[in-house]
């Protein structure tokens, strides 16, 4: 191999160094070369070379990381800080070059990011903001920005006041790249560390609106990155750009021109102020106009940011909800989620997995249509492999969707099933999240309630242990949740269903659950009583036994004029006693002998709730039932109630208002006859 | 000359002023103005700014820069416009791999060309080596770049087309549009793509009917094949 020259070339000037000796010269040398007591202007030449060789090119960086290139650097740069006096050519160049160089090594090379992180360079670079030299100021900002976009910004410890407010003066810069640069790093300040009220405190969010009337396309994008960032989730900074109308105007009309990166930006600003609740009702009907153009960046686009914004902009509009699903919203998302893994960086396919998920949930969640789509395109053991992500919102969004399915009684019978949701559904209950948790109950609510295979599999998955331990929680909505879930697990079951849940809730802890302070929990655990009553005798009696009727006698406290029930409660309890009532003439008599009947005639003239008069005809019907084989105790109980002047109350309810209560007193009336 | 580029008062160019397809004079001025920035001819445009008072948004320091970087490229001195586009801005050849690897390539064939070899094959082994692995998507530019090599006489070789002044060209014009579009300016001058629409017009008019039109037919003095309807565009 021939040996070339060293020093500068002919073409480049004094500063610059031909590759060809830097090939040559181990990273090591050049380390060497960067550290003290090298003369400056040599110092220089090789920081030069160094910036040259590592811009673009991850190998060359992770080589001169490995060689302790990063401290090297920093240090140049610390030491020129440190000089008391002004810069002179030579630093200034020193100091441009080691922020250029700092900023190459921590892009696109986590272990690079990590070297400048540690080596503290971010105070120097933070420093260099304050320069009246425009050249070091744009030079420090774009190595902090290419710092704060790195894979590990999550580690950057928050900016300080003081930098912050630097960062907001560069914002009304003539130099509109560098104010946007500026507009970038802010915008990751407060998806990092949540500093947009901080940055708002300094007035930052009135000087990043400016930048959106730029000409540059470039400025326009970084200020509505940080307008997007900052009003996400905050309704007050929401609220002050949803008031200024030349704002409003402009992202409108950014997010019907200009390319897909432009849009999406545009419309992720008016997605976060016009999802805030109460929101003024001109900028809510903007969710309405930016549809559409969501939809489309949906065609065209695998943008992580995409499924987020469709899945708040359709929060809680089921008139959008359809729409998007007109627009073949469903297919798109669920095509993307089944090849997710392809389409993104490693670092975004949680968040788009998330997004995704919570896009076709929310769709899905009033649409069985969507629902239907979601299984034909086989989406449904994605989903369910979503259950048991590493990733915490994963889960939570997988659940919402599995929530969203579950109302779909086909696809529990078919791909819930066969996807064996009950497992992965099954261990959210005890997710640490809470609100996985909550979520994951109201599914299991809509899973158990009319499949007897699902009930099995969920009773011999252990699921009634967790949602009893559950129903003993102190949040009351997944009381409420696990509650409603033992409800429906019951409903139409059989007796060794009933018999293996009460095994696993048991009796003190419903009792405990009708005593509940939160009265719709309260009407759960009556349900519960209603739906383990419902059924043949042996249904009936181990309730009537359990401590010699104490369930009986909770009814009746609750049917009590006193307790204060609502209609609800007492209509549900009504039920439980009108399914006692259809049992064995023993049954029959306790409830004869019971204060309840008082209370029965109570609810039939209860003149608010026709329920309520409905559900106690039942209790008449049920009482007088004659059976063939012993008429006898059912004339003994007729005779009863004629006295107690049920006869008259329900001759007085022959033409009641309402038609149901109408038959119902006609079919009671019958027996007194 | 200066007639020519003369800009006329406030409301004179509504009228008799204006050419034929009514097109105002200050916007025409503009086109120009955008061809030369563009284009990078800041003489050109510093000149046509006195004269004509037509400004623009762009920095004219900033061109000179970007005139400096593309002609070395186009001299073959790829090394030495990496290391001024590195001070125009980092962050170019940092997000452009696919640029950040045509630059490379470039100094390759310049190797290649200056018949080095040994350090051609270094380079390709310590730099471009590493930018195929990462990205497979440039094997195949890089083993046709390669081939050279191999052939005694690479100017009569099948991949000879790399050793011509296009390719020099090519790598020029991509990294001068990196540049304008990181500054935020057009990629290319409007005026040529106006002049292929005229033309392309004109055809599908003369395709689709026989109607006379202005046509015109010599684009360099704006000449029209109907003259009794011609109307200077300027005075």
């Amino acid at each position: 191999m021939t040996v070339m020259e060293e020093g500068p070339s002919s073409s480049g000037g004094a500063i610059y160094v031909p590759h060809e000796s830097f090939v040559r010269k181990r990273a090591e040398e050049a380390v060497g070369e960067l550290k003290e007591g090298v003369e400056p202007a040599k110092k220089k030449s090789t920081l030069r070379a160094l910036r040259n060789e590592i811009i673009g090119d991850r190998t060359k960086k992770f080589t001169f990381v490995k060689e302790g290139a990063v401290q090297a650097v920093s240090k140049i740069l610390r030491d020129a800080l440190a000089k008391p006096a002004g810069f002179d050519a030579t630093t200034t160049d020193l100091v441009i070059q080691s922020a250029a160089t700092l900023g190459s090594f921590s892009c696109g090379l986590e272990l690079g990011a990590e070297a400048v992180i540690e080596s503290g360079a971010v105070t120097d670079l933070t420093q260099l903001l304050g320069s009246s030299d425009t050249r070091l100021v744009t030079a420090a900002a774009r190595a902090l920005r290419l710092l704060f976009q790195s894979s590990r910004a999550s580690t950057l410890a928050p900016l300080s006041d003081s930098a912050i407010l630097l960062l907001i003066k560069l914002l009304p810069l003539e130099d509109e790249l560098t104010a946007g640069v500026s507009a970038s790093i802010l915008a990751k300040c407060c998806e990092i560390h949540g500093q947009q009220d901080r940055i708002q405190s300094f007035g930052g969010l009135k000087a990043v609106m400016r930048l959106l009337q730029s000409k540059l396309n470039k400025v326009q994008e970084a200020g509505m990155e940080c307008v997007a960032a900052m009003t996400s989730e905050n309704k007050e900074l929401a609220t002050f750009v949803s008031m200024d109308t030349e704002a409003v105007s402009t992202l409108l009309k950014l997010s019907k021109t200009g390319s897909s990166s432009t849009k999406l930006l545009a419309c992720r600003c008016i997605t976060s102020i016009s999802t805030q609740p109460d929101a003024p009702e001109e900028i809510e009907k903007l969710r309405m106009h930016l549809l559409p153009v969501v939809i489309k960046l949906l065609k065209q686009a695998y943008h992580p940011h995409v499924p987020h914004v469709l899945a708040r902009l359709l929060y809680d509009k089921q008139k959008l909800q359809k729409i998007a699903y007109d627009s073949n919203a469903v297919s798109m998302l669920t095509a993307w989620l089944l090849e997710a893994p392809g389409a993104s960086p490693p670092q975004d396919q949680k968040y788009v997995k998330e997004g995704l998920l919570t896009a076709i949930g929310i769709i899905s969640l009033h649409n069985e249509d969507a629902r239907r789509s979601v299984i034909e395109l086989k989406g449904i053991r994605t989903i369910v492999d979503a259950l048991r992500d590493e990733d915490e919102r994963v889960r939570a969004a997988a659940c919402l969707c599995a929530k969203s399915l579950s109302r779909s009684r086909m696809a529990i019978k078919s791909s819930l099933f066969d996807a064996k949701i009950d497992g992965p559904l099954l261990s959210l209950l005890s997710d640490p999240s809470p609100q996985v948790q909550q979520t994951a109950s109201a599914t299991l609510c809509n899973l158990v309630l009319s499949f007897n295979p699902m009930k099995e599999n969920i009773l011999a998955a252990g699921g009634v242990r967790e949602l009893a331990m559950l129903s003993k929680s102190m949040d009351s909505i997944l009381r409420l949740h696990s509650t409603w879930a033992i409800k429906n697990l019951l409903c139409r079951a059989n007796r060794r269903i009933k018999e293996r849940v009460m095994e696993e809730l048991t009796w003190p802890q419903l009792l405990t659950l009708l005593n509940d302070s939160e009265p719709d929990v309260q009407i759960q655990a009556v349900t519960i009583v209603r739906n383990l009553v419902f059924g043949k005798m042996e249904d009936i009696e181990p309730v009537v036994q359990y401590k010699n009727g104490e369930v009986l006698s909770i009814l009746e406290r609750l049917l009590s004029p006193s307790s204060g029930s609502s209609a609800k409660i007492r209509e549900h309890a009504i039920y439980a006693v009108s399914n006692i009532c259809s049992g064995s003439d023993k049954h029959k008599d306790m409830i004869i002998q019971s204060m309840i009947l008082s209370s029965v005639l109570q609810c039939l003239r209860d003149e608010q709730s026709s329920e309520l008069r409905v559900a106690a005809a039942w209790v008449i019907i049920n009482l007088t039932w004659k059976d063939a084989d012993d008429e006898a105790s059912a004339k003994a109980r007729i005779e009863r109630l004629r006295q107690m002047g049920f006869e008259d109350q329900l001759e007085s309810m022959k033409d009641d208002s309402s038609l149901d209560v109408k038959d119902r007193v006609v079919e009671a009336l019958r027996s007194f006859k | 000359m200066k007639d020519f580029w003369s800009e006329d008062g406030p409301g004179s160019s509504t009228s008799s002023k204006e050419g034929f397809a009514g097109v105002k004079k200050e916007r025409m001025n503009r086109l120009i103005m955008n061809f030369f920035v563009t284009e990078g001819y800041v003489d050109a445009a510093r000149e046509f700014e006195r004269e004509s008072g037509t400004t623009t948004e762009v920095n004219l320091e900033t061109i000179k820069d970007r005139m400096l970087i593309r002609r070395a490229v186009q001299k073959g001195e790829v090394e030495d416009a990496i290391d001024r586009v590195n001070d125009l801005n980092p962050e170019i050849l940092e997000h452009d791999s696919k640029l950040f690897f045509h630059l490379q390539q470039q100094r390759l064939i310049e190797l290649i060309r200056r018949k080095e070899v040994d350090k051609a094959l270094l380079f390709a082994q310590e730099y471009l080596a590493p930018l195929g692995e990462e990205n497979p998507g440039f094997l195949e530019e890089l083993e046709r770049t390669l081939a050279l090599l191999a052939f005694e006489d690479p100017l009569v070789s099948p991949v000879k087309d790399l050793l011509g002044v296009q390719r020099r060209q090519q790598a020029a014009s991509e990294l001068n549009s990196a540049i304008l579009h990181a500054q935020c300016q057009e990629k290319e001058p409007k005026l040529p793509n106006l002049i292929k629409l005229l033309k392309w017009s004109q055809n599908r008019l003369d395709d689709l009917s026989d109607t006379s039109y202005p046509k015109i037919e010599n684009f360099e003095t704006g000449e029209t094949s109907r003259s009794s309807l011609q109307t200077p565009m300027v005075e």
